[in-house]
């Protein structure tokens, strides 16, 4: 039969619970702004109850300990929205640099008389003007002059477009490579979580080390496109989105980076290179190889057509005419064999004004024929079909919608990141206002049980005093 | 329900994203133009490209077609003068064939006949900036040169028959010259030296020849052989003029098309600026609430 005694024990019992509880409150508010925290909820446990003849009698309750309050579904749908969102953040900023280089073609025009900002798209213009000014007076040679000035600052241009696209690419390689570090460190940490959270809690949640986890997690694919995959023993297995291992059981598999013909590859540990499954793959490394090895080249090889088209046009028409001197014409551009490289290496051949070829071949100085066709190119297809002034103004285009696309694009996949983290945070995050109310909660549940012990220790004295007049007092 | 319990980190950015707002628009307001990168209108910027070129190639023609106007000016008034030498040398002509003169008046008249041809000589190799207007291609090069040992004299072009052209950024080639053998040694009749010095040799011995009064014929046929030649010179000075006056035009009209592609509309970007600025204030006076406001915790005793 249940005795005094075991209410001692019960109502002690009940003070060490709510103790306990109120130090998981205590917690949860000390944590309040640690990033990655989930809040935990303490829970009460009813003790085995002892059946004494027929009759069972409740022995009180146990405090078993927080439980976090996480959803993994949640968890891991942010961190596939991140992969997405960060993909497209690093895509627009590296591209927004990249825009810069062209910017020229947005400013206003500038008569031929002042000083122009110089861009392909000035310059090109200019050019041209420059042989209708010389249709003038062909023999003259300041006006020649100008024709010269205007190659020169043309192709210089062509050269240093192409030279800061190049420069871009090298830095992107380099950011692309500190993030490979960072995720290398990643991995490693999570390949020790995945061993101490299989090692404590294998069947259930690992709370404080969850919590680590899940912000490892959140960490990488933020760098990386992943896949999780979960093993037995609450681990889980890591792998790129494109499949290569990087976190099994508690080994982390590092990737590794060289430098291929001046561009960076990326391995994974056993050796093969993942660039390019990478590159669609999602996260900031994602979406700055993305546009190292897509966006850039195309833009490079754009120029590269019009440099060359254009070049190869000019020479063409200037060998067909005769000089100043009466020689025939010569190229007035330096090109490569094809049009891979040109943006980057056109110079201009000719040494001085004399040999722009603007007389028809055999003709004498004053003669304007040649120049005339010349002059002509610029309403002629040369470019890839398309006038040079209309290739490059679609170029222009074409850039400037590709980064509003991805603009667009990233503020929708920011939005989206935005709403999974805030309902993560509904659930997951520390209330102030429910902590508060907990925390009464247990207060008054422990007055509570102190009044029961202050009570069972009156009931207690009058036993001992049953019978003799007052020998103790409570 | 559970909410949020930091939806202020959600204000906050929507804070930012007002401020980045604001920014735009103040730099729209300060630079002038809308367009301050590609991904701000690509559209507007790719059409830039091919205004901006218009504009150049169309100012670059007005100033082109001035400096070949006076060219063709010189030209023009050169062949004016000359017209008036050969109206002058017809009437010495008609007077020394009408067969009254004495031996040493038909002799002053060919000496006045030569100085006419020196004078029409210099007008064929009028230059103009270094340039010899009458010599085909052969700019470099003394168009007209005379042999005066030979009776009648012979003269020598050593231009050429090229023609060249100036072209409009419509697409017109206008003729900016007239080699110097077409108008004055054409063939036959039109041969105005070569009926200068005819006559100059017909008189020079004291009585007129027997081909005096065919040379006479000669020179009517050639000064107005001149006259036509002149039209083509003219012909083209107008539609150079014609060219430029639409280029004038045309620059005016594509420069409004630039204003309104990208220039900033002032006034529409100052309201702009001002909503925003309203929503960044009021935005932040709800923070600054709801900071203030607390939780439970301030309230527990």
């Amino acid at each position: 039969m249940a005795t005094l005694n075991t209410a001692f024990n019960i109502a002690t019992g009940a003070l060490d619970a709510d103790q306990a509880a109120l130090n998981v409150v205590a917690n949860n508010v000390a944590n309040a702004n640690t990033s990655g925290y989930t809040r935990q909820v303490a829970t009460f446990e009813e003790n085995d109850p002892v059946t004494i003849s027929g009759a069972s009698y409740g022995m009180g309750a146990t405090m078993t300990g927080g439980v976090s309050q996480r959803d993994l579904v949640l968890e891991q749908a942010l961190q596939q929205q991140n992969q997405v969102a960060s993909a497209s953040s690093a895509r627009l900023t590296a591209l927004q640099q990249v825009e810069t280089v062209f910017n020229q073609a947005a400013s206003a025009a500038s008569s031929s008389s002042s000083a122009a900002s110089s861009g392909i798209g000035q310059d090109l213009s200019a050019f041209f003007d420059s042989l209708s000014s010389l249709e003038a007076s062909p023999a003259d040679t300041s006006l020649r002059q100008q024709v010269l000035t205007a190659a020169t600052n043309l192709a210089g241009d062509f050269n240093t477009a192409s030279s800061q696209l190049s420069a871009q690419q090298t830095s992107l390689d380099q950011q692309t490579s500190s993030l490979v570090t960072q995720v290398n460190s990643l991995t490693q940490s999570l390949a020790q979580l995945n061993q101490e959270i299989e090692s404590s809690n294998p069947s259930s949640d690992a709370g404080v080390l969850e919590n680590q986890r899940q912000q490892d997690l959140q960490q990488l694919s933020q760098l990386i496109g992943i896949h999780q995959i979960q093993t037995e023993n609450n681990g889980i297995e890591i792998t790129t989105s494109s499949g290569a291992l990087l976190v099994g059981g508690s080994q982390a598999y590092l990737l590794s980076t060289a430098a291929v013909s001046g561009s960076l590859h990326i391995y994974d540990s056993q050796g093969n290179d993942v660039t390019a499954s990478l590159t669609t793959g999602g996260g900031q490394i994602g979406g700055l190889l993305t546009v190292r090895n897509q966006d850039i080249p195309q833009m490079q090889s754009t120029l590269d057509a019009m440099a060359y088209d254009l070049g190869t046009a000019i020479n063409v028409q200037n060998e067909a005419g005769s000089d100043a001197n009466g020689n025939p014409g010569v190229a007035v551009f330096n090109l490569p064999a094809s049009a891979s490289g040109a943006a980057a290496s056109i110079s201009v051949n000719l040494t001085g004004p004399s040999q722009i070829a603007a007389a028809a071949s055999g003709a004498g100085s004053s003669d304007d024929t040649n120049l005339l066709a010349m002059a002509n190119l610029q309403s002629q297809g040369v470019v890839g079909g398309s006038t040079p002034s209309n290739y490059y103004s679609a170029f222009v285009t074409t850039l400037g919608s590709l980064v509003s696309g991805v603009s667009a694009q990233n503020t929708a996949q920011e939005a989206s990141v935005s709403q999974l983290q805030n309902q993560i945070n509904s659930l997951s995050a520390v209330n102030l206002n429910e902590e508060a109310s907990s925390l009464q909660t247990f207060e008054q549940s422990y007055e509570a049980a102190s009044k029961v012990f202050t009570v069972l220790d009156l009931a207690m004295t009058a036993a001992l005093n049953l019978g003799v007049e007052t020998t103790y007092s409570g | 329900m559970r909410v949020n319990p930091d939806y202020v980190s959600d204000l906050v950015s929507s804070l930012n994203q007002v401020t980045a707002n604001e920014q735009t628009i103040t730099e729209e307001i300060s630079t002038g133009v809308t367009v301050n990168s590609l991904s701000d209108n690509p559209a507007a910027a790719g059409q830039n490209v091919l205004l901006s070129a218009q504009l150049n190639a169309v100012d670059t023609f007005s100033q082109t077609a001035s400096s070949v106007e006076s060219m063709l000016q010189v030209g023009d008034s050169a062949l004016g003068n000359v017209i008036t030498q050969l109206t002058s040398a017809i009437s010495l002509a008609t007077e020394a064939n009408n067969g009254t003169l004495s031996a040493s008046n038909e002799q002053s008249i060919a000496i006045q006949l030569t100085g006419v041809r020196d004078e029409v000589l210099s007008l064929a190799n009028s230059s103009y900036m270094g340039q010899y207007v009458f010599a085909g291609s052969q700019g470099g090069t003394i168009p007209f040169t005379i042999d005066t040992t030979t009776s009648p004299a012979t003269v020598t072009y050593s231009g050429d028959t090229d023609v060249s052209y100036v072209g409009t950024p419509t697409g017109q080639q206008i003729q900016t010259n007239i080699p110097g053998s077409q108008i004055f040694t054409a063939a036959g009749a039109n041969n105005v030296l070569g009926a200068l010095n005819d006559l100059i040799a017909d008189y020079s011995s004291g009585s007129p020849s027997a081909t005096s009064a065919s040379d006479l014929e000669n020179l009517n046929t050639a000064l107005n052989y001149v006259s036509q030649q002149r039209v083509i010179l003219d012909d083209s000075i107008t539609r150079l003029t014609a060219a430029g006056n639409y280029s004038s035009s045309e620059a005016t009209q594509l420069a409004s098309a630039q204003d309104s592609l990208i220039q900033t509309n002032m006034a529409q970007a100052a309201s702009q600026l001002s909503s925003a600025e309203t929503q960044q204030a009021s935005l932040t006076q709800v923070i600054a609430a709801i900071d203030n406001q607390g939780n439970l915790f301030n309230y527990l005793q």
